[in-house]
């Protein structure tokens, strides 16, 4: 049990005093629990029952409780729930069959695919990983930069990289949700990776307006320069982003930033 | 100060719809139209309206109800910029543009031609430059949600939040001016116990329906605004009905999940709208309000004037490494990009606090805020970090470098001292400068937590044995905050169990924070000077 849902329910605990505080006694177990009695033949409520077993870490009543499941109908239906189960547990490789049960039956459950892709990626499938990533993102209006880049890391690593398919996720994301400069920050590391000077560059210019032509970016700029062997450019933006600091307020990242400077500037 | 544009606030008849579904939707373009005929039309009231977005050229108003425009006009009588509303199926949204800085313009939901005192707003001022009376009035709400906590059909806290609002309004009326808001920052937990979207209106819009009408709203989630999740209690202690098995509930604000889309309002799955805070807070993803580009809705920035403004994630993105990593990364960027006076930041999970049942040594949530932001707002020039999430006020002296467990702190290491070798309390003769005299550099900030706009908590003596549910002998006693007069109702050694809100007052030259509690009385302040 983590600390933080041991402490939340300390608080609600000691909002409630001598009763017990929570708003779900219609879905607690022991009402869920009578219904299951009225209609013992209703797959979904052992499902139900399972997944609060399950989402509390009680895996031999979940388990129970959707072996039962899958008894009373098409057992796809229980693979989800199973699927979280196993993914719970760390087991990765049996999450994925799950998940893929699952969406053998709801192709487009973007939950079940993000889940599958991050167990695959647990599991060390990297390119399996990578295709659920690519679905869920045409599935979700706005995926999560973290998500995104996650995925792009993917691409990137291991003994083939695809640096070319991460640029074009990022790129695809961002056609749709602006630029992101958590994202184009990557990308410029991959463009380097790959050796596209001018397109590492080219993307940081990109981020003028977004950074607001910030020192920092003027540094950045300015570093991108010097690799591509433009140094009279590269001191403009040196002199620029000193300029530029001289009438900010000081503080601790712009006084390492002017130390940079000038170790640029003498390189 | 500002002339107040009149004493108090208006009231406004507000209706409730039966269900929530029921309310009507009128998807149409959304465009602004000067010509005057169009602002023929009737008021028309509406179940909840807010203002979102307001920036110093631009401002959303938002409703929910049959309206399906919006006119507007800088004189009351005479509003003739007719704006055609747009819909997502649950609100509606007049996106209005080409507005003037730092200017008084009024509005009417139906098109009438004359607005109501009730309904108007000023937009920011230019970036950079303060409103024309000097000083941004910002009103801070932490945890004010308790009007709908119900459990086993009680309602503990009934009249607790209005109760936090009057004291606000005694405290405007009486030392403030009456001087109208510039800003509302919500600090999460604003409607309990699931943050479902009635949750919503039963402990935010019919709370504060005058007030929200007329001030610009950013706003930061809540663990409370992530519904439910199932807890088994019996891993915690023996209660009742463990000997037989175990005891499994589901349980709102105890979420773990990172997904919006996960959100679950009773137990029974994730309910197929997602996250209503999402659904309800038009929140700047692209850099809307002049912050830098986030992607996503759950974390943002906004420049209003001279003050810029952050909300972070620490209920969803803080939980998954990948998210959290993409969040202080923008975070850098952000605050790298900013040039403004003053930067305020608000999240849910405080990174210092000994609240009665959360504490910073213990909440992985805010042991990460604490680790992965701290060190940026100190590199960045932060000035002030508020959160809820406990529901006391604790105050901090002016930090830098204490990222550890509490018993790390070490005042003469992490805080800024006196003459006397002392922490300076950051009032009168101690104000904070915000170019530290020990550094030279803007290096530190001061952190609040201040999540008793709804609710107190309370001493209950733990019994023999007893772990949880009871009030920890640390309470109110994080090292990090301010020291208290503990004879003070309500007073434990850093920190008040008292009921309040924060007023923040910001100039050109100084930043000055007031924690008010419900009867309009200040119970602590501090000032940074520049």
């Amino acid at each position: 049990m983590k600390h933080s849902a041991l402490l939340l329910w300390a608080v609600l605990l000691t909002q409630a005093g001598p009763t017990f505080a929570h708003s779900g006694d219609q879905v607690s177990i022991d009402r869920l629990t009578q219904v299951i009695v009225a209609h013992p033949e209703q797959q979904s409520l052992f499902i139900k029952r399972g997944a609060i077993y399950s989402h509390a870490g009680r895996w031999q009543l979940a388990e129970s409780d959707f072996q039962r499941a899958y008894r009373l109908g098409d057992p796809r239906e229980v693979s989800f729930e199973l699927g979280l189960m196993r993914f719970r547990q760390g087991k990765y490789p049996q999450a994925q069959t799950q998940f893929s049960l699952y969406l053998s039956i709801h192709p487009g459950a973007a939950e079940a695919l993000l889940f599958r892709a991050r167990a695959a990626q647990a599991a060390g499938a990297p390119q399996m990983a990578l295709a659920d990533f690519q679905t869920y993102f045409t599935l979700v209006e706005q995926p999560h930069p973290g998500d995104v880049r996650a995925a792009a890391m993917l691409m990137a690593q291991g003994p083939d990289p695809e640096l070319a398919a991460a640029l074009a996720l990022i790129d695809r994301i961002m056609a749709n949700a602006g630029l992101q400069p958590q994202l184009q920050r990557y990308a410029i590391t991959l463009e380097l990776q790959r050796g596209e000077f001018l397109a590492a560059l080219r993307r940081c210019a990109q981020m003028e307006a977004s950074l607001g032509g910030s020192p920092e970016w003027q540094v950045e700029m300015a570093e991108l320069l010097l690799q591509t062997h433009r140094h009279d450019e590269a001191t403009a933006m040196l002199e620029q982003a000193q300029l530029q600091l001289e009438g900010l307020k000081i503080t601790p990242a712009r006084q390492a930033l002017r130390v940079k400077i000038e170790q640029l500037k003498y390189s | 100060m500002k002339t107040a544009r009149k004493t108090g606030f208006l009231a406004i008849t507000w209706v409730v719809p039966a269900s929530i579904a029921s309310a009507l939707m009128l998807a149409g373009c959304t465009g602004q139209d000067e010509r005057a005929n169009l602002c023929t039309g009737v008021e028309q009231d509406a179940s909840r309206q807010f203002l979102q977005q307001v920036t110093d050229t631009s401002a959303i108003i938002k409703w929910r109800g049959n309206a399906d425009a919006a006119c507007l006009g800088t004189d009351i009588n005479t509003l003739d910029q007719h704006v055609l509303a747009a819909g997502d199926g649950s609100h509606k949204e007049a996106k209005l543009t080409g507005l003037q800085p730092d200017t008084l313009y009024y509005y009417s939901l139906g098109a009438a031609s004359v607005g109501r005192e009730s309904q108007q707003f000023r937009t920011a001022p230019a970036p950079g430059n303060v409103p024309a009376d000097g000083n941004t009035h910002i009103w801070l709400l932490g945890d004010s949600g308790t009007a709908t906590e119900e459990f086993r059909g009680r309602s503990p806290h009934v009249g607790e939040a209005l109760a936090v609002k009057q004291g606000f309004l005694s405290y405007n009326a009486e030392q403030g001016n009456n001087e109208p808001l510039d800003l509302l920052l919500l600090l999460g937990d604003n409607a309990y116990l699931q943050g479902t979207d009635a949750e919503w209106q039963g402990a935010f819009f019919d709370i504060y329906p005058e007030i929200i009408s007329r001030t610009a709203l950013w706003t930061t989630i809540g663990n409370h605004e992530m519904g439910v999740a199932p807890l088994d209690i019996c891993l915690l202690f023996q209660a009742p009905g463990c000997e037989k098995g175990p005891v499994v509930m589901p349980l709102g604000g105890v979420s773990e999940s990172s997904d919006p889309a996960s959100y679950d309002s009773n137990g029974d799955g994730p309910d197929a709208g997602g996250l209503p805070y999402l659904d309800i807070f038009s929140l700047p993803s692209k850099g809307q309000a002049g912050g830098v580009p986030s992607g996503t809705e759950q974390y943002y920035s906004v420049d209003h004037g001279n003050v810029h403004i952050v909300s972070l994630d620490s209920q969803l993105s803080n939980r998954a490494l990948a998210q959290r990593e993409a969040m202080r990364d923008w975070l850098v960027d952000d605050l790298s990009r900013n040039t403004l006076d003053w930067t305020i930041v608000i999240f849910h999970h405080p990174p210092y606090s000994k609240g009665e049942n959360h504490d910073s040594n213990l909440e992985q949530g805010e042991i990460d805020m604490r680790e992965t932001f701290a060190p940026v707002f100190e590199d960045y020039g932060v000035d002030v970090v508020y959160s809820g999430h406990a529901h006391s006020y604790e105050r901090s002296w002016y930090l830098n470098g204490h990222h550890g467990m509490s018993e790390t702190f070490d005042a003469r290491q992490h805080a800024e001292l006196n003459h006397a070798g002392e922490p300076s309390l950051g009032q009168g003769e101690e104000s904070y400068s915000q170019l530290s005299p020990s550094s030279g550099s803007d290096d530190k900030a001061v952190y609040t937590v201040a999540g008793s706009a709804g609710k107190a908590d309370e001493e209950h003596p733990c019994r023999k044995g007893q772990l949880f549910g009871c009030t920890p002998e640390q309470w109110l006693m994080h090292p990090a905050h301010r020291k208290f007069d503990e004879s003070i109702p309500g007073a434990r050694r850093n920190g008040l169990a008292r009921k309040g809100s924060v007023v923040l007052d910001i100039t050109r030259t100084t930043l000055t924070s007031r924690f008010v509690d419900e009867r309009g009385q200040v119970l602590d302040y501090f000032t940074i000077t520049r």
